[in-house]
Parts: C-alpha cells; structure tokens; sequence
C-alpha cells in the first residue's frame, strides 16, 4: 500500500521537476485509485454506522423533546399518514403541528403546498385526505357538496403594507389610509411627498422625498391580493372599482410604467427591499422576517394600526362565523376585513382546513378527529411567527368538527 | 431495400424506441382533451388579446406566447456566443489537468437544480443586468424601439433570456464539445498542413461540426421554451405587450407557474392554461420537425 | 511584418479568450455562492444533516434532509435505467438508419418533449398517475423525471454515436458481423466516452429537475420512505419550498442542500470519468 502511494507521489514529484505534462490517469495508476477510492468509502461507511451504534443520537430532536408513554389509541394510529394539500400560507404552520403532533401521537401529516385551488381539485378527486384553501368553498361548491363536506377558517394572517423610503429613519412609522393606497395603485398618487400623504403623516411630513412611488404588487393568482383588494375596495369610499378585487387582476398603475409584478410574497419582499422608494404588501410573516418597515393603516374607526398580537385579538374577537363547521362559509371575507373595534386591524384573512364527513379507512378518521382536538388543546400553544391565535369560537368549531367526523 | 437481417434489426430496435412516440401522443391527447372547454369557448380569442382575469372570465395568452419565443431566442443567442468559445477553448488551447478541471466544472453544472439558477439569476444577475447593461444601453439607444422603456427592476424578457441562455450553456457545450473531439485527426492534420492558422483550422473543423451545433441549439431552444422556474422568477411577470426588451413581460411556462395554484376555482382558468401548453407544444413540434429534417440532409452531405 | 492573418488570427484568440471567461464567469460566481451558503450549514449541522429530518420554522436546530435524499436516490434508481434504454434504442435507430422517416420523426419527437413546459409535464403525469391511483408516489415523480430527461438522453447518444467514423462500421460488416453485433461490439465501445457522459449528464438533469416532480412526487418530509407507491421528497423539491419560505433557518437548510447536490455530482462524475477511457480515433 505504501509503496504504491510512494510510487504515485513519486512519479509527481520526478514529473513536475523535469516539467513534464502528464495524465495523471494513466491505466497503471487508475486501477489503484480506484481501488483506494472503493476502501475509503468502505471505511467512512462502516466508521459512521459503528459510530451510530455506539453512540446513541436523537435524530428526531428538534430543540426540545416531547417523549410521552403511548395510550393505546397511539398504538393503533402509529403508521397512518394523512396527505394534505393546499395554500402555502398554512405551510410552515402545519409543518410545526405536524412535528410536535407526530412525536405526541405517532400519526404523519404529510402537506404540499400546492395553492388553495389545486388543493381543493385535489381533495375532490380524493387524492388527499384534506385540503387547506385560504378562500372557503364558493357557494356553488358548497350547494353541490352539502353536507358532505366540513370547513373550518382554522387559522387568520394579516397582511400588511411594507414600504422602503431610505430618507425615512427606522423608528417612523408611515400612515395612510385606504384611499391614499388605492390611489397609489391607480396612478393617481405620483409622489411620496403629495399633498395627501404629507396631510396624514404630519410629523415627518417634512421627511418625505420628491420621488416617484414604485407600487408591487402580485404578479400570480393569490388569496393576499384578493384580502388587499377586499380591503381597498370596502374602506375607500368608491375609488377602488369592485372590479378591481380578485386574486388576479389587471392592476392600474401597470401601464403608467411605475408598477412592478412580484412572484409570490418572496418575489414582493424582494422587490421592496431591492427598489428604494416602493411600496408593496405581504403576508406578515415575510415583512417580519426581512426587517421590512410596516405601514401603519387607518381602521374603521379612524385609528392608525399596526399589526401586533394584542391588535389581530382584538379584531378577532369581534368574528360572526356561521355555528356548525358544514354551513355555507363563502361570505366570510366580509366579516373580518375592516371590521369596528378600536384597535382592530383592517386586513386580516381567514385559511380553512375542508374535510370530508365521512371516509372509508377508520383509521385515517379517529386519526383526523385525533388531530382536530389536539390543535384545540396544544396546536394553539404553538403558534408560528406570522399567524394570529383565533377567537373561541373558532375552537367551538373544531370540537364540533371533530366530532361530526365518521368512518 | 433492406435485407432479412437488416429488416429483423429494425424491427428488434422498433418497440422501445416508439415509446417515445406514445409518451408524446399521450401528453398532446391529455393536453388537448383537458382544453377542449376553453377552446370551445373562446375560440380563437385567446390567440389575439393579452389579458388575464380569471374573475371576470376574460382570458387571451398573446403576450406569454410571444415572450416565450423572444425568450427562447434570446436564450439561444446567448448560448451560442458563450458556449462556442468555450467550447473551442477547451477543445483546443487547454491541456492536461486543467482541461479536465474546466470541462467538468461546465458538465457539473448542467445538474444545478433550475431552482438555484433562478435564485442566484435574481440575486444576483438581474442587478448586475440592469446596472451595467439595460441602463447604459437605454440611455444610449433610446430611439431604437428595442431599448425604448426604462427598467425599473431589471426583471424583463431581456434578464429572462440571459438567464435561461447561460443555464442551457453546460448542455449545448457538452454536445458540441463530444462532435468536436470526434472529428478524425486526419482533418486536423489536413489543416495545419497546409499552413492554416488556428483561427483557419478551427473555422473548418466546426463547420464539420455543424450539424451537431444545430442540433444542440435546437434542443437549447426547446428546453428554454419549457423552463419554468427561471423564467417565472426572472421575467417580471406581466401581461404587457410590448417591443421593448426591457419592459416584464410573461411566458407561457411563467403563466402556468403563477396562475396554476388557483386556477380550479375559477371555471376556464385550468383549460385556458392547458390550452396555452398545446400552443406552445404545437410550435415546437413544427420548429423540431422542420430543424431535424434540415439536419438529416445535411449530415448525409457530409461524408466522415 | 504583420499580415491580416495574423491580426485576425491574434484577435480571434483574443475574443475566444474573453467570451469563454464571461461564459465561465457566472458558473464559478454560482459555485461560489452555493459553497459558502452551503459550508456555513454543514458547519452548524455535521454528519446529522444527512440523516436527521427537516426542522419546522420554529425550532433552533438544523436537523437534516434524509427523507429527501433518500427519496432523489430512489425515483433516480426508477428512472435512470428506463431513460437510459429508451434513449439508446432510439438513438441506435436513429444511427443505424438516418434516412428512414422514423427516425426523423423521433428525433423531431424528442426535441418536442424538451420544450413541453416541465411544470405540464407533472400537469399530465398527476392526470394519467396520481388521479387513478389517488395518491402521489415516487413511481409518478420517476415517470415525470423520465419524460424530462429522454430528449437530453437521447441527444447526448445520437451525438456520441454518429461520431464514430463509418469506417469503423463498414469495418464490422465487411468481416459478416451481424447488425447487432456492430452495434454492441464496435459502435458503443468506441462511443463509450461519450455514452458515459450522456449518463452522467442525464443524471444530473434528473437528481436537479424540480418543476416536474411539484405536482406528482408528494413531498413527504416527516419520514425516510422507500416504497415507489407512496410519496416522497426530493432534494429539489425542499430547495423549492424553503428557498422561498421566510424562514432563516429553512434558507440554510436549502443552501445546504443544494452544496450536498453539488458535491454528489463532483464525486459521482470523477468517479466514472476515471473509470472510463477515452477513445482516441
């Protein structure tokens, strides 16, 4: 062994004193490369399994263990898998439920975030056993569907308006209010300083640059821009046309050459923080995570908010949701968006988690029963950066979903 | 006419290689099925307008057709000027060592996940783009209507196309590289025997090569038809015609990239984008046809 | 005395020499970039981040991307060698008759299964599979991988294969050897050089592809699952989703995901060019 690594060391050094340019692949040396290369993967491959061995790992730690002693539902859930498919909004919530839910019970919740319509296509195909869709099922779904189907707005996130004026120091806040964005979106409202803006942030009115505004907005199909739109168009007084609202629409400042479409929240957030001088919306997580500077919006009752655990309880607190998880919940968007109450925050939005009353594998139903109550009982503790605790009566729901669900 | 012998080896090599036939009719019988709806609503008007509201029922995918061709274009322009070189350079002036180290690390990435290559393009390029190309070139030739609009982020057809054009660059070297290498030494003998410069000598031999050359640029202008993730992130997604380079623009892969998540919730939107693929598919199909039949009788004019 | 020639015969080396620089320049850039996201987590994660799984936003640890792994390992081994044959019966065909409509057809047919978007190709892998069999499964994540990857396959062989001098084969059956024969015993041998890195490359394409497996593979994280009719994750996929997450620490774990692929295909690739030899004609 040694004598042939010798020799290869050898033939460098002779080769590179007499300058001379040569393959270090000739057939003599490759085989005993190879050779070699073989043995030591050998070697690092039995070395790393003696090492698993011998010395016990946690490999599904995760910064805290959660053991518990099964009861003898765990026993018999351990290897069911429930698919779920739908929004990206719930992803990293779910992923952290189904975590802590896996170590509790055993159960696997497997989620793709595919968007809320492919979601829904899937669930009715039954290709996956739920689906979480930021919007709740249209009417029309609903009728054909009736009683069959269950739906909860399990989880609310804000959406807030970022911005990115580098005159403006990191502790202002900016405030504006419906008709100030929406005249923004329209074009109307060229530049930060306009006599408008400056009327409602009087403190730093002086701050404010002569610059064009950059509006972002969402270049693909998605529930925040249909919440954003709602929004403008209940809270600004008629200047956002009710055809202006959808999770896709052809916005109006695209043609004043001043508008720039963002691929998902990430393509919005990086825009923003990219183009000095713009002004966009996200979800609250993206805004939070990237140090973005937040607007702060007028509510229904004339105070300037911003997004904030005690704000989104206070909103939600107010929450008229219809009494049993299988009625109609397709008007729920109007309820929650720019709702009274004085420190409410304007633009919430509900996701919701559909499930079929009934399903064929009784295992796969005690399994989702199992997981509605524990997302009442803990899921609720373990709320990700992002996502507001809804109300009681929203827990009320999923107990009675839970309940209604059968094999 | 074909022996028995000759006539039983085709037939041996038949099946499997018509598996490739049945993959394709079963993806344009899919397609087709699934956007016979849309079709059968709208018609031919998807073809001529370029708007996108799914709430109120309107569709017309002009503009991402468009863009995806000029994206391909521009994507296969880029490959040529960066890959011919360094394919010559490494065929010919690299030796030993760092041969292989240059060649390998330019095959490596031909296994990037396009994911990267779009997070890297819009980190990173994109700004470098607009910087150093798209502004000084707008400022510069204003007057002519490919550089007319201002770039505001540098997310447009022309930041598309250089993306998409450097991350089909490993492939279309790969190709011409392995056409170069087998070009018998007699050739290249020939040449430096008559006293050709290297500039001269290489100009013959990759006209030898240039069926090989065709046939990767065809199939670098295929893949880039189909890129999805790059284009989605790079494009600027917009439905915005136009004949500047700069402006955002769409592609049809962008198109279904974006809009697919929510389409089942609104009633044509899924058609109308499966009925975007069968366009798309329909002018590749043409373009592949007419480039192979090109090739064919070409290579059997030439005699190796 | 300087002749044109000349001059054009240093300028073109000069333009080469810069335009190869600017081609190589955005790849080193990249590699760059991928190695210090990448290094900054194997760091922080050591050996667990092959084998641990993934951690939720909330957590402090990196944890691991087993389960994907294990899943690309898996829908490759599905989906190489059904690529590979299909690719090199069709490229035989191709070179073996170059007149014969049908292989003009099916060179055309697979330049068109390039340009078909690869996000359509999982729109139709999820109708014809994963409706019928109501679930995602590896099995429709390697079938869209395959669709993918044929043109590729096979344009890397029929180019490696057309490249052997006809000398060779005329050789071959001046001496009666059977059609086959010639294919198996002289055609690919000479061509190895090339076929192997068809593979190589073909592989790549397939451990790389991510919009193909979106609607099909099933993206199942929480376990290390080997059966093909289940779901399963892919190294591309998880880049996918966490690069475009908020989420810092999902960021380094993408980033590091992505420095695992690169350093599987160094050591895959040295590996085969080593044991390949090139075919000097």
């Amino acid at each position: 062994m040694y004598t042939i690594i010798g020799n290869i060391i050898g033939k460098i050094y002779i080769d590179v004193a007499t300058f001379n340019k040569f393959s270090m692949v000739n057939y003599m040396n490759r085989s005993v490369v190879i050779a070699i290369l073989v043995l030591v993967a050998i070697a690092t491959i039995s070395a790393y399994y003696i090492l698993r061995y011998y010395i016990p790992q946690a490999h599904r730690s995760y910064g805290g263990s959660l053991t518990s002693t099964p009861t003898t539902t765990t026993i018999q859930l351990q290897d069911v898998v429930l698919q779920g498919a739908g929004a990206t909004f719930v992803y990293p919530q779910i992923a952290e439920w189904a975590r802590r839910f896996q170590s509790r019970y055993g159960v696997q919740i497997d989620y793709q975030s595919v968007g809320s319509g492919a979601g829904q296509s899937m669930f009715f195909q039954k290709v996956v056993d739920f689906a979480c869709s930021d919007p709740p099922l249209s009417r029309e779904n609903w009728l054909k569907y009736n009683g069959s189907v269950i739906q909860i707005p399990w989880l609310f996130g804000p959406v807030v308006i970022v911005y990115n004026i580098p005159e403006l120091p990191r502790n202002a806040v900016l405030k504006l209010d419906a008709v100030a964005i929406a005249r923004i979106y329209k074009g109307e409202i060229v530049y930060w300083d306009d006599e408008y803006i400056k009327n409602l942030n009087q403190d730093i009115a002086g701050l404010l640059p002569h610059r064009e505004i950059v509006a972002v907005y969402r270049s693909d199909s998605s529930g925040t821009t249909e919440l954003f739109t709602t929004f403008l168009y209940k809270a600004s007084n008629g200047i956002w046309a009710k055809e202006l609202v959808g999770k896709s629409i052809s916005w109006p400042v695209e043609g004043s050459g001043r508008g720039v479409g963002g691929k998902g929240n990430e393509g919005v957030t990086q825009n923003v923080i990219q183009t000095p001088y713009s002004i966009g919306y996200v979800e609250w997580s993206y805004a939070i995570k990237n140090n973005l500077s937040i607007v702060a919006i007028r509510n229904a009752v004339g105070n300037f908010v911003l997004p904030s655990k005690e704000t989104l309880e206070e909103t939600l607190k107010n929450l008229k949701l219809p009494s049993s998880p299988l009625e109609d919940f397709s008007k729920i968007l109007d309820s929650v968006i720019y709702t009274p109450g004085d420190k409410s925050y304007p633009i919430l939005g509900p996701t919701h988690i559909i499930l079929w009353r009934r399903y064929d594998d009784p295992k796969k139903a005690e399994a989702l029963k199992l997981f509605l109550k524990w997302v009442v009982e803990e899921g609720y503790n373990y709320i990700v950066e992002g996502y507001a605790t809804p109300p009681q009566n929203v827990r009320e729901l999923l107990i009675k979903a839970s309940e209604l669900i059968a094999s | 006419m074909m022996t028995r012998k000759d006539k039983l080896f085709f037939i041996s090599l038949l099946p499997l290689s018509s598996s490739l036939l049945t993959i394709l009719v079963l993806s344009i019988a899919t397609v087709a099925l699934k956007s016979l709806d849309s079709l059968q609503t709208f018609g031919l008007n998807l073809l001529i307008s370029s708007t996108w509201n799914p709430e109120r029922g309107v569709y017309g995918f002009l503009a991402p057709l468009i863009g995806s061709v000029t994206t391909s274009i521009l994507a296969v322009i880029t490959a040529l000027f960066l890959s011919l070189p360094l394919t010559i350079i490494i065929a010919e002036y690299l030796r030993g060592i760092v041969k292989n180290v240059v060649s390998s690390i330019v095959e490596l990435m031909g296994g990037m996940p396009t994911i990267i290559y779009a997070v890297w393009a819009s980190q990173y390029l994109v700004p470098f783009l607009k910087e150093f190309i798209m502004e000084p070139l707008h400022n510069v030739f204003k007057f002519i209507p490919l550089f007319s609009c201002r770039p505001i982020t540098g997310f447009s057809i022309f930041a598309s196309g250089i993306s998409i054009g450097i991350s089909i660059v490993p492939y279309v070297t790969a190709i011409i590289l392995e056409a170069h290498q087998s070009i018998p030494l007699a050739y290249r003998e020939a040449c430096y025997g008559i006293g050709a410069t290297r500039y001269e000598s290489i100009k013959i031999m990759l006209s030898l090569a240039r069926p090989a050359i065709v046939a990767a640029l065809i199939l670098g202008f295929a893949r880039s038809l189909g890129e999805t993730t790059i284009a989605a992130v790079t494009v600027g997604n917009s439905m915005y015609l136009s004949s500047c380079l700069f402006a955002p623009g769409y592609t049809v892969s962008a198109l279904i990239a974006s809009q697919f998540a929510n389409a089942h919730l609104y009633p044509y939107a899924e058609s109308v984008l499966y009925a975007s693929i069968l366009f798309v598919m329909m002018i590749s199909i043409a373009l592949s046809f007419y480039g192979s039949s090109t090739i064919i009788r070409w290579r059997s004019r030439i005699v190796v | 005395m300087y002749s044109w020639r000349k001059i054009r015969e240093k300028l073109f080396t000069f333009t080469i020499i810069l335009l190869s620089l600017l081609a190589i320049a955005p790849i080193i850039h990249m590699i760059i970039v991928v190695s210090i996201n990448g290094i900054v987590t194997f760091v922080k994660a050591g050996t667990s981040f092959f084998t641990g799984l993934p951690p939720t936003p909330l957590s402090q640890e990196i944890g691991g991307i087993a389960p994907s792994i294990i899943g690309t390992l898996l829908m490759t081994a599905i989906s190489l060698p059904i690529t590979i044959t299909l690719a090199i019966f069709a490229a035989i065909l191709a070179t073996e008759f170059p007149k014969n409509p049908i292989s003009v057809a099916i060179d055309a047919i697979a330049k068109s299964l390039a340009s078909i978007p690869t996000i359509a190709v999982s729109m139709i892998v999820y109708t014809v599979v994963v409706v019928p069999m109501k679930g995602f499964s590896a099995l429709a994540g390697a079938l869209a991988l395959t669709i993918v990857a044929l043109p590729y396959a096979y344009t890397y062989f029929s180019t490696a294969l057309r490249s052997v001098p006809a000398v060779y084969r005329e050789a071959a059956l001046s001496v009666a050897m059977s059609r086959w024969g010639t294919v198996i015993r002289v055609l690919i041998p000479i061509a190895r050089n090339g076929i192997a890195i068809g593979v190589l490359m073909t592989m790549a394409r397939i451990m790389g592809e991510t919009a193909a497996l979106l609607f099909t593979a099933g993206r199942f994280r929480n376990r290390v699952s080997i059966t093909p009719s289940k779901p399963v994750d892919a190294v591309p996929l998880l880049i996918f989703d966490y690069i475009l997450s908020p989420y810092d620490i999902w960021h380094q774990v993408a980033w590091g995901a992505t420095a695992f692929l690169l350093l599987a295909y160094i050591a895959i690739f040295f590996a085969v060019k080593l044991i390949v030899k090139e075919v000097k004609l």
